[in-house]
Formats: C-alpha cells, structure tokens, sequence
C-alpha cells in the first residue's frame, strides 16, 4: 500500500503543479514502450524542464509478458534527467540518464523480486507538438529475491519507443 | 479522480483469487533459461546457477556437461566453442588451463563453467539435473563411460544428500545401465513413447523421463506417471507453453523462463 501511495502522491505532484505552488509545471505528456532484459514497459510520463536545458521525467510502466499474460503486476517507476544538445526545428537529440525501480509482484503487495537501475543513454525525438521519440540506455541493474539479501549487479539495456505531446 | 479510479481498478484486477498452487518443480533449463531473451547470465554459466539456486521459489537447475580432454568437467550446452563463445574448437578437445579463460560471448562476459566450480551445489537443497553429453563430436567419438563415472562420482562426494538431489539425463541407451547400477537416479531423454516404454520393462528402476513439451501430450505424460515414473518437460519459454505445462501436469518442468514457471506453478 506505502508504494502505491507514494507513486500516486510522486504522480499527482506532477500532474497537479499548476494548482499549488510548485515551480514545476509538466509541459509534456509520453506513452514510451521499453523493452528491456527483464520485459516489455508501457510506460506513462509526465515531464517538465526544471532549466531551460535540462528536463525531468517521471514514469510508471508494467511489464506486458507479466503483468498481462501472467496476473503478476511487474511495476516500473523511472526518473529520466535528459538535455538537448542538438536542437533543430524538427527534432532534438540529447544525453539522457535514468534511475529506475522495479517490483515483480504476483499478488499486489508481495513482491517476489526487486530491482534498481541506473542508465545513461541518449534520447532522439522528432516533430513539433507531437513527436516520437527513441531512446536506448546501458548501464547497472541490481536484483534481489525478496527475503533474501544477497544482490546481484548486471548489464541492462533498455531500447525505447515513444510518443510524446508537448503542451 | 481518475487516477483513483485507475487505482482501483488495479488492485481489482490483481487482488482476484489466484490459481491453485501445483505441484510441479520448476528446474532453470540451463540455470536461467536457454536461449531466453529474459534470462540474466549465460545458459550454463556460474552465475546462472547461482542465480537460479538463490531464489527461493526454483526448486533446481539443469546444466549441460562435457568432458574436457583431461577429463575435467564442464557446463556447455554446445561442443563447438564458437558458436556460443569467444573461442574455437571443441571442449572435448582442449584441457582445462585452455577452457579456464574461455568467456561467452554476452553482455555479462561470464566465463566457462567447471562443474566443480559451482560451490553454490554443495550445501544447499535443491536439485540438480546433470544432462550428460556422451559424444564428442569434433572427434566423431564416444567418451569412456567408465571414466565419466569416475569423475562423478568424485564430484558427488562434495554434494550433500546428493542421492536424493542428483538426476543424470542421457540420451544414449548404453550409458542408462551403467549409471543405474552405479547408484544415480536416472532420467532418459526421449520424444518417443516407443522408447519410453522399452526402457522402462528394460530398466524397472529407471526414474523416469525428459521430453519436449511440444512432443509429449498430456495422455503420455500421465502414462509415464502411471507406472510410477517422473516425467520433466523442456523447451518451455513463452506464457502460451507455460500454461500447456499446467494442463500437462509433468512431474516437473525444465523452463528456459524461470520466473515466469515459478509465477505460473508456485
């Protein structure tokens, strides 16, 4: 229940920010598919620019293969640091790094494995108000079974699609 | 509100009742899956193993073993070397100063296994399924039944309870003797019922079976279990061939994806 809380209270940070006195205003909103070691994301995002050159994201996916086709909720919330190097009329092109949490769970609140990444990629996108994006990364992940201790650290990639409506 | 309502509809969806728990074992085939986009290590790599044997809900692993040409024993799916690692040539035809350096060619870089490098084996519970590679086929000949014996032999004596734990599968008929008679608890891998049933009057205390999922149907696998034998299915990798298992109800399953096999049978 605490994770679920807090996602949705990370979430409502973020798609709220107009209303309360945040200086952060999401300016843009992302289906983004990754597929990645571990499974297929379909991920949600809400992003803004706390600089004029840096942005931040924030993500919730599920894993397909487990979440839909085996009944067992496997939950991703990512947070994407990204800034445009090269920026033309039609598209950007940037560096982009991610931090990612994820949780296997066959019943809601059990976990059965957990990990822990952190990535740096870059991030491609084209178009003006609607565009789409692709992104890749490689970097650390770390797991764990749940009730035992011992983790393990291995190479990840996450090679994404998505589509992105900026406000 | 919406996102309340996307809240609950979650906690619907996953709080239904879940299916029965079933009793089949759920092997890593190779460790942590052969072949399988969503295996972490290498097939048949240390870390595959370990990995597998640390989660508590694998009941064991499954690995591939040659004999090197010293007579040392490796895990390796394939005997040709290129085809899975940085090297060439066959293990059977190198020692093991030249197989020690040998890596994989995969994002983690994991080594060669020897067999009796594995500590993780020793002291723990689980059960391990040694899937005996007979041929050496760069040099289109047999090993020494008698010699892998040897060498097995010394290796199970750093195993606890590994009467119990240890399954041998082979694929040569010649060699299902042999093993029975040296103690092992024997597995044959065969697609064919013919075969099954020749070596189960042939060798009463034979233990049972390997097969592929796709070529055992439901109707064999209960015939096996109903002389009181065990049947092990493999090539399982997709949610579609994880289900079939389940309605196959085999004693166990070799799945390629582990975690999707313990999420389905435990």
């Amino acid at each position: 229940m605490k994770f679920l809380i807090g996602v949705l209270f990370l979430f409502s940070l973020s798609l709220n920010a107009q209303e309360k006195d945040f200086s952060i205003i999401p300016n843009k909103f992302s289906l983004i598919s990754s597929f990645q070691n571990e499974d297929i994301f379909i991920s949600l995002a809400s992003s803004c620019n706390i600089k004029e050159w840096l942005a931040i994201e924030l993500r919730y996916g599920v894993g397909t293969r487990r979440t839909f086709f085996q009944k067992s909720l496997f939950s991703k919330i990512d947070l994407v640091l990204k800034t445009d190097v090269l920026k033309k009329e039609f598209w950007v092109l940037g560096p982009s790094v991610q931090f990612s949490i994820m949780r296997l769970s066959p019943r809601l609140f059990s976990p059965i494995q957990l990990y822990s990444s952190a990535e740096i990629g870059y991030n491609f996108a084209l178009g003006n108000k609607l565009k789409m994006s692709q992104s890749s990364y490689l970097g650390y992940r770390k797991t764990r079974f749940a009730n035992v201790s011992k983790r393990y650290l291995y190479l990840g990639y996450a090679i994404e699609l998505g589509l992105c409506y900026e406000l | 509100m919406n996102y309340k309502i996307i809240l609950i509809f979650i906690v619907l969806f996953f709080s239904c009742k879940k299916k029965e728990q079933s009793s089949v074992v759920v092997i890593g085939h190779g460790g942590n899956g052969l072949e399988f986009e969503g295996s972490i290590y290498h097939g048949n790599s240390k870390e595959a193993m370990d990995f597998t044997f640390a989660n508590p809900n694998a009941d064991g692993v499954e690995l591939d073993l040659r004999m090197a040409a010293d007579g040392s024993l490796w895990l390796s799916h394939d005997e040709t070397l290129e085809t899975e690692t940085k090297s060439t040539g066959c293990v059977g035809d190198k020692n093991e100063e030249e197989l020690a350096g040998i890596k994989y060619n995969s994002l983690q870089n994991e080594k060669l296994a020897k067999l009796t490098d594995i500590i993780s084996f020793q002291t723990s519970d689980k059960s391990i399924f040694v899937d005996v590679k007979h041929a050496n086929t760069c040099q289109n000949n047999i090993q020494e039944v008698a010699t892998y014996l040897a060498v097995l032999d010394e290796w199970k004596q750093t195993i606890s309870n590994s009467n119990k734990r240890i399954y041998i599968i082979l694929n040569t008929v010649d060699w299902t003797e042999p093993f029975i008679l040296a103690g092992w608890q024997v597995l044959y891998s065969s697609d064919d019922s013919a075969v099954r049933n020749q070596l189960t009057n042939d060798y009463p205390s034979i233990k049972g079976f390997v097969c592929k999922n796709s070529l055992c149907s439901k109707i064999q696998v209960n015939e096996i279990k109903s002389k009181g034998k065990e049947i092990y299915l493999y090539e399982v990798r997709s949610p579609k061939s994880l289900k079939e298992v389940r309605e196959k109800n085999p004693t166990g399953v070799m799945s390629d994806d582990v975690q999707g096999a313990i999420l389905e049978f435990k």
